[in-house]
């Protein structure tokens, strides 16, 4: 197999500038150390044997000499058509509805083209060529070409006098990528990241950062087929997760200390654990140790056994200690860390700091001992170099490609995986056939070439469609269009608003079982069921009506939007247009019509029942509109297309994909 | 059927063995569980019982309720005070977490130890004043146990504990069910089970107003989800759709088509409930669709929300409480126990929600708001339910993922276990009401940090189990003694098993 080089290289400058300061750090906080030695060895790594040991990565100068085992990458292709534990990955030509069925796992929705240029190839073709699509930093730069939009006056920068500001620009971008971007499967992935390592616009908190807030999704992309130890770093160190999860500006200790002669000093106060603790249960490890297939391991007396205490918390949040933006070299100062922040993303904003990782101030950040998962990170130790012996124990622990591959399969393939693909997805995470752990090209290409991904579905097999990736299929399908341009969905209804998690849970958990269900009763797990309900469902079938009927996305009356574009819906389906591959099918028949939609919609597996139903709904025309004569007549035939979809897309059927 | 039925039990019971992993064995939980399926009895309110409603509001993210109800007696002010970096001021001390004492009224409490005083935040000022007319209870320390456990046996280990205890969403389930995620009922939704047959219109037992929750699914009941403006109803579903004369027939056909897995099954039966109770709910409880200008089944206006603005008092921003979500969601509760004749109910669960109790940061800028929310919403509430003539039928109570710590962060608190909550109702003056108020329940732990019931950071290990809330409120509501043994699994390992602050 060809190299595919995608970009897993991992990033230390972080560490290497850092360096810098950690002696003045350990100097500093000698008196708050419990001793031990200043030398930041990483001897203590030992718990956390790296399992990849390819790594060549951690050569940064820290003196630290902790191999990560994150390598250089070079790779993927190596488990393309090998067997793995007796898994054995056919990787065959595709027919046109098995194309469609893997466009629906690894996009946002087939399309006519996409159906057709795929058919006849492999898997393993496509996702080389997916793969190979450099990542580009779209978001950033989405929100930098809004502020531009006024560069002297800055109305559509944050802050005050910034009247034109929003930060919806980044949402927009996402439905405008979704539908329209070449680089899908990367996408489809920053989507899925996206449910795992959460930040979100529904705090209030992130409203006037948007621009970190891109460079949060521009670095999912760039490493969705990198290094999973290089994601990790760019999630715990992002500005934006900082503000998320309150790591930054987080303060070191202030133990209550009563000297010999009486005199009582400290207020008390305790790191922060946000973040040390949901980076361990949510983007890591979770909260059983488990074996590689996912059922959780037992001890002797047959109970499951937790991954952490509430001791390793607070030993790891001690490591999560002062780290704030990362301002001009020169500038920072222990005032920064407590009050420097980008404001405005002005004047000062054009240097873009809030585009770097955080740095650590060391006057802030525990120099005491920090022990946590079976490690302990001696006093002294600086804060860069505790960050990167905390993430490396992190990414080294066993449960990490069983605890995140699982969850990937669950985003992209199905909600209730076999043990057998969860292990064969966690042994690429951890040796990608190359020696290398955390290989995300591999993981990926595992999760979609699996039997269970690829071969028939099971009973078990398939997940409920996301509300957004309805809409995606949908809008794919059926070639929307955007009357601005920018795709200005905004819909909450459906309870899923691209970006807008309601908390770092994620809108649904990996472990949902919607109660008292059949679902419930066979022992499954059914994620996106935690946000249907009554008021969804409905709201779901009345979107489609709306999106069919007048379109939706309000385009407002922005200063930025055209005033011919005032006040209307955005994103259309047009179903008069008599050139679509759809109204082109209505001239052979409605049959065709249906083919059509069942390959697009359903990956040609639409049940019999349904297509008689679509088809009945088409044939019975109001009098007055089937006596129509002339069978071109446009106002006919929208009514069929209409119906058409508005059935196929409201039915229970197209919930499900499998 | 019967093959379906036995894979049930099988799981349940494996379920349960995870669940309760940290000490029970796996076999006597499977006999639990099936003696739990065996004798559950559903019950029937006697025709002369009067309607009655349990309303619980959870308060989603872990509230910091050292704040809500504090020690304000000289020596346990400074204790509380100074585990918490001392008295929160925006210039002076702004690590601090904790409220002055200056001006706080001590709570009447006749339970509490002599010598002892409490008192609320300003911001409560509306539950306070329910407090004070005894229609308002306070629970302390409370939060999910297996048994009463001493900090010698949590640090032993020797005795069983929750299990993920500190993990949100984890929490939020054992306080609704007894168990971690991935449970398939709670113990509101299990008292549905029980009472369901006494409503003429079961799918309107167990009612959600905050989306879909463990709390409120029985193993019969189903629960009911309901927007602040009530029922959604589908377009094209009847007519000529879209020009088709039979589009309509065959939308509903192909939605409520159950298909040949579990998950479009369950998705049809969601769909087939909404289509199905939406003109019920149309007709009988609130339909605010205009006809000619009209409204045609408008809110009861005894149950108008408040539109007097008020402030948060740290961050001057206005609001009122018509246009808070929480209060809105009320008045959905609200109206519907208003139609409980119109719909044929004698017994209703119903659950609501208010987030952002995760005050890792901004505590105390955010707590203020988050304080004023709850309390002007629940005072709302007691009012138009009094407004009903109906205060003596309805208990409305707190919940929360858990308590937080007694130490800043320098910003906030961190993740705990127990917590003080509050039950509301009744009228303040009949014994046989609803809420036995104006007094505090339960046990105070000492203010500060080191003591019996501290875990470090001050983490309070809860003094009384969710069991015996839960008990409490159940028996109000009916629930025969043996029947809550079985839908709370770990009552039995209590003394109390009333805790009182219930009339009965």
């Amino acid at each position: 197999m060809k190299n595919l080089l995608l970009n897993a290289s991992v990033s230390r400058r972080i560490f290497a500038r850092n360096t810098a300061v950690s002696a003045g750090a350990a100097a500093f906080l000698a008196a708050c150390g419990g001793g031990g030695s200043a030398d930041p060895a990483g001897t203590n790594l030992g718990s956390g044997a790296p399992a990849g040991g390819a790594g060549s990565g951690s050569g940064s100068g820290t003196g630290t000499g902790a191999g990560t085992g994150t390598g250089t990458g070079t790779n993927t292709g190596a488990g393309l058509s090998t067997s793995v534990a007796g898994v054995v990955i056919a990787d065959t030509a595709l027919s046109q509805e098995q194309a469609a069925r893997l466009l629906m796992q690894a996009t946002f929705g087939p399309t006519l083209d996409t159906v057709n240029a795929l058919k006849g190839r492999k898997p393993s073709a496509w996702l080389a060529d997916q793969m190979a699509i450099a990542p580009a930093p779209d978001y950033v730069n989405a929100v930098q070409a809004r502020f531009d939009l006024d560069v002297s006056g800055g109305t559509y920068r944050p802050g005050n006098g910034g009247t034109n500001y929003s930060p919806n620009g980044l949402s927009q971008l996402f439905w405008n990528k979704a539908v329209n971007a070449p680089d899908q499967l990367r996408r489809r992935v920053v989507h899925a990241l996206m449910q795992i390592m959460v930040v979100s616009q529904a705090d209030s908190g992130l409203y006037d950062h948007a621009r970190p807030f891109g460079q949060y999704l521009d670095n999912l992309g760039k490493h969705a087929f990198g290094n999973f130890r290089a994601l990790l770093e760019d999630v715990a160190l992002s500005p934006v997760m900082g503000m998320y999860l309150s790591h930054i500006r987080n303060q070191k200790a202030d133990p209550i200390v009563t000297s010999a002669s009486g005199v009582t000093k400290g207020t008390g106060r305790m790191p922060d654990e946000n973040f040390a603790r949901e980076v361990m249960q949510l983007f890591s490890i979770g909260l059983y140790q488990l074996n590689l297939d996912g059922s959780t391991k037992s001890d002797a007396a047959g109970k499951q056994i937790e991954t952490y205490t509430n001791a390793d918390v607070e030993g790891l949040a001690r490591v999560f200690t002062g780290w704030s933006w990362d301002m001009a070299d020169g500038t920072n100062a222990n005032s920064t860390f407590k009050w420097g922040g980008p404001g405005r993303y002005d004047t000062t904003g054009s240097a873009r700091f809030d585009l770097k990782p955080m740095r650590v101030y060391p006057a802030f950040h525990e120099t005491g001992a920090k022990t946590f998962l079976g490690i302990t990170i001696p006093a002294g130790t600086t804060g860069a170099s505790s960050m990167r012996i905390a993430l490396d124990t992190l990414f080294n622990h066993p449960n990490v490609g069983t605890f995140i591959g699982k969850q990937l399969i669950q985003r992209l393939v199905s909600s209730n995986p076999s043990a057998g693909y969860v292990q064969y997805v966690a042994q690429k995470f951890n040796d990608n056939g190359k020696g290398v752990r955390g290989d995300m090209a591999a993981v990926i290409t595992a999760v979609l070439q699996h039997p269970e991904a690829r071969g028939e579905p099971t009973p078990e097999a398939g997940k409920l469609k996301e509300p957004v990736l309805r809409t995606t299929q949908a809008l794919r399908a059926l070639q929307a269009t955007s009357l601005t341009g920018k795709w200005m969905i905004n819909d909450t209804s459906l309870l899923q608003e691209p970006l807008h998690s309601p908390s770092v849970f994620n809108f649904y958990r990996p472990g949902y079982v919607p109660p008292n269900t059949d679902i419930a009763n066979r022992a499954m797990v059914a994620p996106e069921f935690q946000i249907a309900n009554e008021s969804s469902v409905a709201n779901w079938t009345n979107y489609v009506y709306a999106l069919i009927q007048w379109g939706v996305g309000w385009t407002g009356t922005a200063p930025d939007i055209l005033v011919a574009q005032h006040r209307q819906q955005d994103v259309k389906l047009d179903f008069a247009i008599t050139t679509t591959p759809m109204a082109q099918a209505l001239a052979t028949s409605s049959a065709a019509v249906v083919d059509h939609i069942n390959l697009l919609l359903f990956a040609g597996r639409m049940s019999a029942g349904l297509r008689t139903r679509i088809l009945d709904a088409m044939a019975n025309q109001v009098s007055w509109n089937a006596s129509t004569t002339n069978p071109a007549n446009n106002t006919r035939s929208r009514d069929r297309l209409q119906i058409a979809v508005f059935i196929a897309l409201s039915s229970s059927e197209f919930m499900i994909e499998r | 059927m019967d093959a379906s039925r036995r894979a049930f039990l099988h799981t349940s019971a494996s379920l349960k063995a995870a669940s309760m992993s940290q000490g029970l064995g796996a076999s006597s939980a499977f006999a639990v569980s099936l003696a739990a399926m065996g004798s559950a009895a559903a019950q029937t309110v006697g025709a002369g019982d009067p309607y009655k409603a349990l309303v619980c509001l959870f308060m989603y993210g872990g509230n910091d309720s050292h704040n809500w109800v504090l020690p304000v007696d000289s020596t346990s002010h400074a204790a509380y005070a100074g585990a918490r970096g001392g008295v929160y001021d925006a210039v002076a001390n702004a690590t601090g977490l904790a409220l002055a004492n200056t001006g706080l009224t001590p709570m009447a409490a006749a339970s509490v130890t002599s010598g002892l005083q409490f008192s609320m935040a300003p911001e409560l000022s509306g539950l306070r004043a329910l407090y004070d007319n005894g229609k308002a209870a306070v629970m302390a320390n409370i939060g999910p146990l297996i048994q009463p456990t001493t900090k010698l046996q949590y640090k032993s280990g020797v005795t069983p504990l929750p299990p993920k205890l500190f993990s949100h969403n984890d929490q939020q389930s054992l306080w609704q069910s007894s168990s971690p995620e991935g449970a398939r009922y709670g113990w509101a939704g299990r008292m549905g089970d029980l009472m369901m047959g006494n409503n003429t219109t079961p799918v309107f037992t167990s009612i959600s107003a905050t989306g879909n929750t463990v709390m409120l699914a029985g193993q019969d009941v189903v629960q009911y989800q309901v927007g602040v403006d009530g029922s959604v109803s589908m377009r094209g579903i009847s007519g000529d759709t879209l020009n088709s004369t039979t589009g309509a027939a065959q939308l509903r056909a192909a939605m409520e088509d159950t298909g040949t897995n579990a998950l479009q099954a369950e998705y049809a039966r969601i769909l087939k409930r909404s289509l199905g109770t939406d003109t019920t709910f149309k007709s009988k409880v609130l339909d605010l669709t205009k006809v000619g200008g009209v409204v045609n089944l408008d809110f009861d206006p005894r149950l108008a929300l408040p539109t007097t603005a008020y402030t948060n008092p740290i961050s001057g921003q206005p609001t009122s409480v018509d246009k808070d979500n929480l209060a809105q969601q009320l008045r959905m509760v609200a109206q519907i126990i208003s139609k409980n004749t119109a719909i044929g109910a004698k017994r209703q669960v119903f659950m609501v929600s208010i987030g952002g109790f995760d005050t890792h940061d901004n505590q105390p800028r955010e707590q203020a708001i988050l304080m004023q929310r709850v309390s002007q919403s629940m005072a709302y509430f007691h009012n138009a339910i009094s407004a009903l003539g109906m205060a003596n039928q309805v208990a409305l109570f707190t919940a929360s993922d858990f308590g937080r710590t007694l130490v800043s962060n320098g910003k906030g608190s961190d993740h705990g276990w127990g917590s003080t909550h509050f039950i509301v109702g009744g009228d303040g003056v009949s014994a046989t009401g609803a809420v036995k108020g104006g007094n505090i329940y339960g046990s105070m732990p000492p203010a500060g940090l080191g003591h019996d019931w501290e875990l470090g950071s001050g983490r309070l290990l809860p003094t009384t189990g969710v069991d015996q809330y839960a008990a409490t409120l159940g028996k109000w509501y009916g629930i025969s003694d043996s029947n809550l043994k079985l839908i709370l699994p770990n009552l039995s390992n209590y003394a109390t098993q009333n805790l009182g602050f219930m009339a009965s």
